[in-house]
């Protein structure tokens, strides 16, 4: 059995496929990077029509099968920016439509989790969700991903890219951040800190870092400072959490995943509170096309396919709201 | 003697013996995953919110523990021992009608709190504690505020609210129920500003259609 999954929320367009077993035989994916500023939602669309066929040819290709002998066409019905979204949609339709085979409409942040799940083998872990567009804590409680704790405003990684592209780093900031403040001297200049309960918000934050650039403040001191207030956060609600589920497997995935610093702090709660750190390996933090089609496969296995007058875009669709029949 | 008594996110507590009492010594113990300067600003912080925020709580009316000492050099509060149980493992061991009592007291005691202008910041069942009488005492006040924002009051009820659907997802839709009736009728007027405050709050979340209630 195969299935193939495509990926389309934000600025990846990525096509993956997986067999009976959920092993990867292909992840191709074409990201677009805007040349000034964030993401444009139109651009990411063009971005995406334009390279979908050569991402599903060569994905295709990797695997040396046929588009005959797939069983099932997987693709992120949501969240994330609506015209993006609809490219990966009309291609997956007209491939389920043309192979009369079942479509499935897979949760992106589900995806992620799953994903995780798969390759770390936790049993019941503690997810934390880190990316450009979530920040989120959640555990599979009677099938439903309970979010425990999230952003009440922006995500972290949101954050990160903001903060970059007001201080002129190429997008996607966070990995500039992480490797300017790894030159740091060691010196902190206070930022807002706001934790609320295992809330945060990030937009505070923001503000005052960028204030400080405004008054002349040393971008890789304030690189460091950002970096070590935002996750000092995280961890803080990570680690409220944990002492409040008393689950003994952290388990972190998304887009920020791969930042090694946070990933650091992470470990030490995990340690302190004797749980099992585990992490998505880094080349699958980010969006991927492997991991909708990995998800495709457990909604195939409970045969729980979105019928063609259901397959309208979720932009949307929260963690929370997908009903989990495995497991 | 010092015994262990839990060990939370934040703080130790010890169980001691204290110039003759039972007492909780809860100590806020440095964190090696932040900047020092960090570390020693919040449990510095948190120490002086805590033990200022649950006096004034105690005089509205609200179940905590009375503060003895506080030693803000090590962040350290000795407080009295309250023996109960915490809410959050006993809660569903309660037959319905007795968890909607207990709900509607607490709502009661939040609304307390508000009209004292306190947020309380972390309104979770770990943070009440359940007496045999009944009683419901409120502990774990770091993250408390003084404010007169309804924005603030409506992030407190909507963490209850979070902590209750993620913790307590058969029952929570009855206790939060109970909760806000016992809220309304404490508060009085402009409580149901503060409710249209929560539904606010949470729309602003990260991709919110309609949430599941």
């Amino acid at each position: 059995m195969f299935v193939l999954g495509i990926e389309s929320t934000a600025h990846t367009l990525g096509v993956g496929i997986v067999d009976a077993d959920g092993k990867i035989l292909a992840d191709v994916k074409s990201v677009y990077s805007p040349t000034e500023g964030g993401i444009h939602p139109r651009e990411a669309a063009e971005h995406h029509q334009q390279s979908c066929l050569l991402v599903l040819k060569d994905a295709m290709d990797q695997t040396g099968i046929s588009l005959r002998q797939l069983d099932a066409i997987a693709f992120s019905q949501g969240p994330g920016l609506p015209p993006a979204l609809r490219v990966g949609a009309v291609m997956a339709r007209a491939l389920a439509y043309t192979l009369k085979i079942p479509l499935l409409g897979v949760n992106h942040c589900v995806a992620h989790v799953e994903q995780a799940r798969f390759f770390s083998k936790a049993e019941r872990p503690l997810v934390v969700y880190l990316s450009g567009g979530n920040t989120q804590l959640t555990t599979l409680e009677s099938n439903r991903y309970r979010i425990f704790g999230e952003t009440l405003d922006i995500a972290l990684g949101n954050m990160l890219d903001m903060f970059g592209r007001a201080a002129k780093l190429a997008h996607p900031g966070g990995p500039k951040i992480e490797e300017l403040a790894r030159k740091a001297d060691g010196t902190y200049l206070p930022l807002p800190y706001t934790v609320k309960g295992m809330d945060l918000a990030f937009s505070g934050l923001l503000t005052a870092a960028k204030r400080l650039l405004k008054e002349g403040a040393d971008l890789v001191t304030v690189c460091y400072s950002l970096q070590e207030t935002a996750f000092a956060m995280v961890t803080e609600v990570v680690e409220r959490a944990l002492a409040h589920t008393q689950r003994t497997e952290l388990l972190v995935t998304g887009g920020v995943a791969a930042n090694k610093r946070l990933r650091e702090m992470l470990q030490i709660v995990a340690k302190n509170h004797s749980a099992r750190f585990a992490s998505v390996p880094p080349k699958y933090a980010g969006d991927n096309g492997a991991m909708i089609a990995y998800t495709g496969l457990l909604l195939q296995r409970e045969q729980i396919e979105t019928p063609l007058s259901a397959s309208h875009v979720m932009p949307k669709w929260r963690l929370d709201q997908v009903k989990i029949e495995w497991h | 003697m010092s015994v262990v008594l839990a060990k939370g996110a934040e703080a130790m507590l010890f169980l001691e013996q204290w110039y003759g009492i039972r007492v909780v010594r809860k100590h806020r113990i440095p964190k090696s995953y932040r900047v020092e300067s960090l570390d020693k600003r919040l449990r510095h912080e948190r120490t002086i919110r805590e033990a200022r925020t649950i006096n004034v709580a105690k005089r509205a009316g609200v179940p905590t523990p009375i503060i003895y000492s506080v030693n803000l050099e090590t962040a350290t509060i000795i407080m009295e021992y309250i023996e109960a149980n915490r809410l959050m493992e006993h809660l569903e061991t309660l037959s319905s009608s007795k968890q909607q009592k207990v709900f509607k007291q607490i709502g009661k005691s939040v609304a307390l709190l508000h009209h004292t202008h306190i947020c309380h910041g972390d309104l979770t069942t770990s943070n009440m504690l359940l007496h045999t009488s009944g009683k419901v005492y409120f502990i774990d006040f770091g993250l408390a505020t003084t404010t007169h924002s309804i924005e603030d009051y409506g992030t407190d009820i909507h963490l209850l609210r979070r902590a209750l659907n993620s913790t307590h997802h058969t029952s929570w839709r009855e206790c939060f129920n109970a909760f806000k009736d016992g809220y309304q009728n404490e508060y009085g007027r402009g409580a149901s500003r503060i409710f249209r405050q929560v539904e606010a709050i949470e729309s602003r979340g990260r991709y919110i259609t309609e949430r599941i209630r």
